[in-house]
């Protein structure tokens, strides 16, 4: 409304004659701006405690927060197993020997994964099933291959799936072999795959 | 194994690391080693027996039948049960007098070996198993 260097009489009057035929008190305006602290004038300093009771008038506050951000670009999805073979990806050592650690223990039971001595590491057999967190809106397909890099080939078996009425299905991929990610209440324990 | 990831729109989205894992679908061997078929009652018999596997569990040794109405005593051996045994078979014996008197009769020695290995994603191991059936009674 007012810019710097145009404060002169000739121009406040103006103003308040705009204000005036918008039914605006400018006098009055000024003098709230003017009056932004309470009465302290009886205040004096005793002691120093939080009382709500004996809180003085105040304008405005002030509150901080910390806040951290994690590093990545904002929603980002980023593909993940969760369970292999009933184990958590945690407890087995996918990086070499492709055995469970010592200690481990299946993810459903909780029991160690070698309950004669669970110092010892376990290897996998018969049917491996995969677990992963869906995604929803995205689609997923699993490849597996040896170790030496042959065999490669595409995990197409349809996937047997609980929903959270308790009704068993088998969940079937798409072209290319991809699988849509079911939402966790058709997919109750989040199965991705049969190796 | 790998997870690959795309949207429905079908861009590439990424992949997990390749994940190692050690499959092992072979089963335990189980062998019981015997002298003959038919023994003296109140003898102890003691042969050999062997029990392995690349990824060794446990095994058990039993007599059968072991019921109130046909006892028997239990075989028993040295080795530990989560312990797998020599290539060439470890010691177990079979005391036909103790604790009971077992009765001239045929018996059954059964030899149960696991792995270790995780079966179909849940608790419980591949099983080998040998009985050796003795004479009728």
């Amino acid at each position: 409304m007012l810019k710097s260097g145009a404060l002169k009489p000739p121009a406040v009057a103006a103003k308040i004659e705009e204000w005036k035929a918008v039914g605006l008190d400018f006098q009055a305006a000024l003098a709230t701006l003017e009056d932004t602290s309470g009465d302290v004038s009886y205040e004096q300093l005793d002691c120093l405690g939080l009382d709500y009771n004996r809180e003085v008038p105040y304008w405005g506050n002030r509150l901080d927060a910390h806040v951290q951000i994690r590093p990545g670009t904002p929603g980002e999805i980023v593909p993940k197993i969760g369970a292999i073979g009933g184990v958590g990806l945690a407890y087995i050592d996918t990086a070499f020997t492709g055995m469970t650690y010592p200690g481990a223990v299946f993810g459903f039971y909780s029991t160690p994964t070698d309950p004669y001595d669970n110092t010892r590491m376990c290897a996998f057999g018969s049917l491996v099933t995969v677990q992963a967190a869906p995604y929803f809106g995205y689609k997923y397909r699993i490849w597996v291959q040896k170790a030496n890099g042959a065999s490669l080939q595409l995990l197409t078996d349809p996937v047997c799936v609980i929903d959270s009425g308790g009704n068993g299905s088998y969940h079937f991929p798409n072209l290319g072999g991809f699988f849509t990610y079911l939402d966790v209440s058709q997919n109750i324990n989040s199965m991705v795959a049969n190796a | 194994m790998r997870l690959e990831l795309i949207t429905f729109g079908e861009p590439f989205q990424g992949s997990t690391p390749w994940y190692r894992i050690q499959m092992d679908n072979t089963a335990p061997s189980a062998t019981i080693i015997v002298d003959g078929d038919e023994y003296t009652p109140g003898v102890t018999i003691t042969v050999e027996f062997v029990a392995r596997d690349l990824h060794f569990g446990h095994f058990g040794l039993s007599t059968l039948p072991n019921t109130i109405t046909t006892p028997s005593n239990q075989p028993s051996t040295a080795t530990p049960s989560n312990t797998e045994t020599s290539l060439s078979g470890d010691a177990w014996s079979l005391n036909t007098a103790s604790p009971i008197n077992m009765r001239p009769c045929g018996y059954v020695i059964h030899l149960e070996v696991y792995d270790n290995t995780i079966v179909n994603s849940v608790p419980g191991h591949t099983m080998g198993t040998l009985t050796m059936p003795a004479s009728a009674c």
